[in-house]
Formats: structure tokens, sequence, C-alpha cells
């Protein structure tokens, strides 16, 4: 099944399929209902990626429209060497890359991606497999599942930019490598090594996030513990 | 301690995750994990992530995105068709424009000046004469000797007189009947007189133009005395 994805995908990545073919002739022309076709399709993958992307997902609308009127203007220079699909995204990632760029110069440093991580050689006994399973579907569970998703979006959004870029295209869109370096326009040696630093950079960050949090709530229930003996 | 093969081991659970790893190296990870806990927690934190990363919804797009994405390509054909026409006009206000007042003007003046030298022409200049090389009316033209198809032989006769003869050249110059006017008629010398009028071409008798047959008189002057 995985395999076929895989092969699916890699067909994908050599080149566009015949529906894409006439949709893009369609484009090309300029034909609205194309277009209208193009954004019931592409809007909410794209728009996804690029709010999990951006450092602010607020501008996500925004950049989501900057990459369809990209595409308008600049349909007529596909040549159809890749999928369209993978060429949407390039613009989209390409746009958002853009916008952090802007974000990180007028808002906030971003992590940069020499800044050493979190590293899992630091003696904690501590797993996060247990805190990321799922465990079950009672309202508690929806809610903590609800919790972890929370934790991981925030541990992705600090994830440098290649390394998250990477860990999103492969394990939120399911891109094979070979997409990923030709949405990147990176070589495939790339791909693989930042996935594996952004895979152990996530895990390190989740490991922090719940080292803290285990440390804050132990610390509160110490003061509730030591309030309550000076109330006695 | 983290042992050597533990890093190494590590260094692949990324591929590993993905199944990108040949069956050899499927099977040492394997093994390993089994034997080492610490490699087996990192791991199990690894493929957790990696699931917990995979049941991420999608970031929901608001309601309104795609009609505002359709609303915004609107906005780019009009200004895209918008912008042809501009050019178009911006070009024509700036440069045709401005000189049509003058180009007409100048079109005008031109149609009026030739106009008027044309006319001044008409009246001022003599009708044009008949032309000297006009073919006159009612003209005629006499035949005459052009060449002969071989060079001319002197005719042998027992007499020292000239031989006078009235040759009929039809309308392509071409001799078809003869008489002889004045000299010897005998055989022999007539046979002469045939085969110089039949190798002989002449410029055909013209009448308006039109080549006509006619008559053409003509004196053997060179002849040779036997004896």
């Amino acid at each position: 099944m995985q395999a076929g994805i895989a092969v699916g995908n890699l067909a994908s990545a050599i080149g566009i399929t015949t529906e894409d073919a006439a949709l893009v002739a369609d484009l090309k022309v300029g034909s609205e209902d194309a277009f209208a076709i193009l954004i019931a399709q592409y809007h909410q993958p794209l728009y996804s990626l690029i709010a999990r992307s951006l450092n602010d997902p607020v501008d996500a609308a925004d950049i989501t429209q900057e990459v369809f009127i990209k595409v308008f203007r600049s349909i007529r220079g596909f040549n159809g060497e890749s999928s369209l699909r993978t060429w949407l995204y390039r613009i989209a990632l390409h746009e958002a890359s853009n916008q952090r760029r802007w974000w990180s110069r007028h808002k906030k440093q971003e992590i940069t991606i020499d800044s050493p991580c979190e590293s899992e050689e630091d003696g904690s006994t501590f797993s996060i497999a247990s805190t990321l399973a799922d465990s079950g579907d009672s309202p508690y569970d929806y809610a903590a599942q609800a919790e972890v998703r929370e934790r991981v979006e925030m541990a992705l959004r600090q994830l440098p930019e290649a390394f998250r870029n990477v860990v999103i295209l492969r394990e939120i869109e399911g891109f094979a490598y070979e997409e990923i370096a030709e949405i990147l326009n990176i070589n495939l040696g790339t791909v693989k090594s930042r996935l594996t630093r952004g895979r152990s950079a996530l895990r390190a960050l989740l490991l922090a996030a719940r080292t803290e949090e285990v440390n804050g709530s132990a610390s509160s229930s110490v003061m509730r513990t030591s309030k309550g003996a000076v109330t006695q | 301690m983290i042992s050597r093969d533990c890093i190494r081991i590590r260094a692949c659970f990324s591929d590993y995750l993905d199944g990108a790893v040949s069956g050899q190296q499927m099977q040492e990870i394997a093994s390993h994990l089994g034997a080492c806990d610490g490699c087996e927690r990192d791991f199990q934190d690894l493929r957790a992530m990696q699931q917990s990363l995979a049941r991420l919804k999608p970031a929901k797009a608001p309601a309104d995105l795609g009609m505002k994405l359709r609303l915004a390509i609107s906005h780019e054909q009009a200004a895209r068709r918008s912008s042809w026409i501009d050019k178009v006009s911006i070009k024509w206000e700036n440069a045709v424009r401005p000189m049509l007042l003058q180009v007409s003007a100048g079109f005008a003046g031109s149609v009026v000046l030739v106009g008027s030298i044309m006319l001044l022409l008409g009246m001022v200049a003599a009708p044009e004469p008949v032309m000297a090389n006009d073919e006159p009316l009612g003209a005629m033209t006499s035949p005459h000797y052009l060449y002969s198809a071989t060079s001319p032989q002197a005719i042998v006769t027992g007499r020292d007189s000239a031989i006078v003869v009235e040759a009929y050249v039809n309308a392509n110059g071409r001799v078809y009947d003869y008489n002889i006017v004045s000299g010897p008629e005998d055989p022999a010398v007539q046979t002469q007189i045939v085969n110089q009028l039949l190798l002989s071409v002449f410029e055909p008798a013209r009448v308006f133009g039109s080549p006509v047959r006619s008559r053409v008189v003509i004196t053997f002057s060179g002849i040779s005395v036997r004896g």
C-alpha cells in the first residue's frame, strides 16, 4: 500500500499528469472556470501548509492569496517538468519563506539552522512516546489529544525553517523524498539529512516542553503542599 | 554511556521510519532495538512523534477564503484586460493624438497642392502631337531582298547580257512564281534562276502592317559567260 503511494508520488514528481495537463492548458488561456477548479482543489492544502510554515498563522490567508495571484501571473511559464501540485507547493513555500523573512526582520529573531538543538543525550530518562500516544476516545482523551496536537504544533513552529519545511512536507503532506527535493530545490541527500536533523530537533523540543510541563506541575504541587502546611 | 553501535543505529532511525533502508540494515536495526533499551525508547519516541504529526489535522482555512481567492483572480484578469486597453489608449493619447491635427492638415495640404499642379498642367500644357512613328493610313511597303540560304552563285550563260526576272513573293517572303522579263530562256539558265529564287528570302510587302503577296523585279547582272 505504502509502496503504491510512493510509486504514485514518484510518478507525480517526474512529470505532469494528463488531468493536470488539461487543467494547465485551460489555466494558460486564462479560463476563470479553470482557476475556480484550481482554487477549489488546492486552497485548503496550500493554506494549511502556509499556516504551518509561517511564524504567525494569521497571515496565512493573505499569503495564500498572493500564491494564487502569483500562479495566475506565471502559469504561462509553467512547462510541465514537475507536477502541478509540486509547482504550487514550491510557490507557496517560497512566498511563506519571504513572509517569514519579513517577520523575522520586523518582529522576532528566528532560531538559526546552526543553533544547537537540545540533544537527546541530556541524560533524561523521560519518554515522550507515552505522552504522545493515542490512548482512547473518551472526552478526557479527546481533550488530551487536542493538547498533544497543540504541543506538537508549537514545537513544529519552533523548528528552524529548513527543517520545518522538510518535516511538514514529509510527515504531514506525505510527499516522497524526490518531490521534496524538487519543491525545495535541494538534492536528495540534503532532504534526508534535514529530515533526520529535523526529527531529532522536534523530538528534543517535545521532550523539553514535556519536562518543563512536568517540572511546572511538580513545583505547583509543592507550593500547594507547603501552603497547606502553613495553613495547618 | 552510548556505544558506537547505538550512534550508528540512531543515525539510521529517520530512514528506518520511512522504510528507506535495505533489508539487511532493517534486520540489523530491528535486532539492535530488541537488545538496547535506550535506542528502543528513542525510536519509540520518534515513531510516536511521527504518528502525532500524521494525526495533525490540516489548518482550517477561513470559510470565505475560496471566494476571496476567486475574487482576487477576477480582479487580476480585469486588471490584465484593462491594462492592455490602457496601454493602447495611452499610446494613442501620447503619440498619435497630438500629431493627428498636424498629420491631417499636412495630408489635406498635399492633396490640394498636387491637385492644383495637375490642374494647371492640364490647362496650360499643349495637346500631345501625333506621334511620328504612327502607322500612316493606307501605308504600303514593297518587298525587298533579305538574304539567300546559300552564298549567291554566278549564273552561267552563253550571252553577256543582264537577266531581268519578275518574282512573285508570298506573305512569308518566299518566291512562289517567276517570269523572265529579258535574258536567255534556255532550260539551263532557268534552272539556275529557279535555284537562286527558291533559296532567296524577302521581306514581304505590307499593307497596314500586314504581310501580303507582291511582285519584285530582280536583275541578275553578275553573269559568267562560257568559253
